[in-house]
């Protein structure tokens, strides 16, 4: 019965543990930029990007969103090419857009689905790559407050730009403190109840025992007696 | 020995402090969302009850709308508006009515419940009633919901009390009392005293026998008066007071267990019921009633069960009575459930306490969070429509709305000196000609027929978009200025 006390406080503590920090349980969340304040800028030419850097709000990015702006009323071919760069500059994440694809002026962007250092800086750009009329126009931020992308810096066409590029990034972010705390909790009442359980049962079966052998022992005297 | 008894004299003060700090934090936590302005309309309704009728008057309008309610809990609110209305924001005062109802139940905690089954079961239980979910919720909701679950708890402590001491007379007139206020401030109530009365009646049939006569009068007397106030008010009544059918709701389990357990977190209806089970496992296996202790396992378990029992019950009333089936008409025994588990927990061992004890310390954590959240989001235009309000109305204004027609009762929280007109109840638009009208203009195809607009020469300026807060989303609208010049 002890082995199997210590078992179970083994069991206690490996589930605590996958729980935090092996992280199994996450919550999908997603942050954008603000409503107001939005500017458009200068249409991108062939081969001009714009670049938007940002520090990872999380380590599992599942997709990262961006906003540009067209003229609805005109045809659009081509290709846009989607790239998310680490801190080096390397390319982390590649994806080739049609731009034909592409709504205006809505979030739009590919599943990324790439695990990030959280707190690092990275930067994702968008290339027009062969887009030689009704070319894209990035939609940005000026607003100071409502950043989604803190500490942020965006470069159109080369330049920088006062802003951030209209932007939703959704993370698996993992559980906060209080919810694996209360999770925890949970693992540990139960398993201390068990525990209670194992104890008692182990009482009760030392009782038993004792009392046989008690019984035994005055059954051995009263027969030497006779 | 002298020395052990220093300890203990120590432990104890210290003890004392601890439940003081929690007392106080959970008052500050409940005051930071006091300060919110925005209400909802069974909170306007209570506000308004109280504010604007006498004491007569609030028995009188109860009965006269047709509604299942029982007057005691507005004439305590008016007494108190009058009291302590000047305090803070138009609202705070009722607030603090709720809250004082909150620290009543915490107060049970620091003294009886600590007297009768120590200190680790108040604290558990002081932090539970605080802040829990829904118990939170209800301490700063200017409804009686704080002051029902003080008034059954302190019921549920009384029948115990009884059961150890049946001959103490002031018991049994206490429980008397409370019953009879409980019933009056809340009919539910009723369905929590079941298993109050029946816990006591089982106990004393065990243990006292010539005692029973006490409880079954007892129950009598507390219930000859509400029975005649559901006659007088006509409490199972299948029409709604304008004549159609009444809507018999119905709410699933999973309902009530999202009310009382509910929180932003993930998993939130497993981790507010892993308490609730091991307490109920651990009161079946381990508790033993302490010597002194009459029916106290007993009392343990139906005070965690009562909730449950309770739903059942009314589950099966409102399937053939009039009046609404909602969790929070139901929740008056939540206190007294967390009691139930604050007395198991400690008597399994102190490790399993200490884990319950987390997981209640981070469900209140972001239930608070929420809770906080909740109260100020959902009031994004109020600060601007009170300037509106401020510069651009006059008494006796007259302001025309199309949201759900109860609504005026919550605008006229905010615009005491205007006047309100449901778009359908207009009979005569002709009357307002050259008068100072406005219109809460909460959907584009809710406004004055084309004929009627011609007729009468109307016109209109929109001023903006205002509100008091999201509410069924109709209680954002546009305020238009009308002008209307009447039939030539």
């Amino acid at each position: 019965m002890k082995i199997v006390k210590k078992l179970l406080i083994l069991l206690v503590i490996a589930c605590m543990l996958w729980v935090w920090p092996v992280h199994p349980f996450r919550e999908v969340e997603s942050v954008r930029s603000g409503n107001e304040g939005h500017e458009i800028s200068k249409p991108l030419q062939v081969n001009e990007s714009a670049v938007q850097y940002f520090k990872a709000p999380d380590n599992n990015l599942i997709q990262l969103e961006f906003v540009v702006d067209f003229d609805e009323r005109y045809p659009k071919e081509g290709q846009l090419y989607f790239e998310l760069l680490d801190s080096k500059g390397e390319a982390v994440f590649a994806e080739s857009m049609d731009y034909a694809q592409i709504p205006d002026y809505k979030y739009n962007g590919p599943v990324i689905n790439v695990r990030l250092k959280k707190g690092r800086q990275y930067a994702y750009r968008i290339t027009n790559v062969n887009v030689t009329e009704n070319m894209p126009c990035v939609v940005y931020l000026v607003k100071e407050n409502n950043y989604c992308l803190k500490k942020g810096s965006l470069e159109i066409s080369g330049e920088a730009v006062q802003g951030e590029f209209l932007t939703r990034i959704t993370t698996n972010k993992p559980l906060d403190a209080a919810n694996t705390l209360a999770i925890w909790g949970c693992i540990g009442m139960i398993g201390f109840l068990a525990y209670e359980v194992l104890g008692r049962i182990e009482k009760s079966g030392a009782g038993k025992s004792a009392a046989i052998e008690s019984a035994d022992k005055a059954q051995v005297e009263k027969r030497k007696e006779e | 020995m002298k020395l052990a008894k220093l300890d203990n004299k120590w432990k104890n003060r210290l003890w004392t402090i601890g439940l003081c700090v929690v007392m106080v934090i959970s008052v500050a936590l409940m005051l930071t969302i006091c300060g919110d302005e925005g209400i909802d309309y069974d909170e306007s309704y209570s506000f308004k009850t109280a504010r604007d009728y006498t004491h007569i008057g609030i028995v009188e309008k109860i009965i006269g709308d047709f509604d299942t309610d029982v007057p005691l809990y507005y004439n305590a609110l008016r007494v108190w508006i009058l009291l302590f209305g000047g305090i803070g924001h138009r609202f705070f005062a009722a607030r603090l009515f709720s809250v004082a109802g909150a620290v009543a139940s915490m107060l049970l905690g620091m003294t009886v419940i600590r007297k009768l089954w120590g200190n680790r079961t108040a604290l558990y239980y002081m932090i539970a009633v605080g802040l829990a979910p829904a118990m939170l919720h209800v301490s700063i909701n200017i409804r009686m919901y704080s002051w029902t679950n003080f008034l059954i708890t302190a019921s549920a402590l009384l029948a115990y009390c009884i059961v150890q001491n049946p001959k103490q007379k002031r018991l049994w007139f206490g429980l008397l009392g409370c019953t009879v206020v409980a019933l009056f401030s809340h009919y539910f109530t009723a369905f929590s005293y079941l298993p109050i009365y029946l816990y006591l009646l089982v106990s004393l049939i065990k243990y006292e026998r010539k005692q029973v006569w006490k409880v079954l009068v007892c129950g009598v007397v507390a219930l000859v008066p509400i029975i005649v106030w559901m006659m007088v008010s006509g409490f199972f009544h299948f029409v709604e007071g304008d004549g159609s059918d009444v809507e018999m709701k119905t709410m699933s389990i999973k309902g009530l267990l999202y009310y009382i357990f509910q929180t932003d977190m993930k998993f939130t209806l497993i981790i507010g019921v892993i308490p609730v089970v091991v307490a109920l496992l651990g009161g079946i296996l381990f508790m033993k009633n302490r010597e002194d202790h009459r029916s106290e396992k007993g009392f343990a378990l139906t005070s965690i069960v009562s909730i449950f029992a309770i739903y059942l019950l009314a589950l099966a009333v409102s399937s053939f009575a009039s009046h609404f089936f909602s969790p929070r008409h139901i929740m008056h025994s939540t206190a007294v459930m967390w009691l139930g588990i604050a007395i198991i927990l400690p008597r399994i061992n102190l490790q399993t306490y200490v884990a319950g004890l987390a997981v209640l310390l981070s469900v209140c954590y972001a239930n608070y969070l929420g809770e906080y959240e909740l109260a100020y989001r959902d009031t994004p235009y109020l600060p601007s429509t009170k300037e509106f309000i401020a510069h651009e109305m006059e008494p006796g204004d007259i302001v025309i709305y199309t949201s759900p027609r109860m609504y005026s009762t919550l605008y006229s929280c905010y615009m005491p000196e205007q006047e309100f007109i449901w778009l359908k109840d207009l009979e005569n638009i002709d009357a307002l000609a050259g008068r100072r009208v406005w219109f809460f203009l909460t959907d584009y195809y809710s406004y004055f027929e084309k004929e009627d607009i011609e007729t009468y020469g109307i016109s209109e300026e929109n001023m903006g978009h205002y509100g008091f807060q999201i509410m069924n989303n109709c209680t954002d609208f546009d305020i238009l200025r009308v002008e209307i010049r009447g039939a030539e």
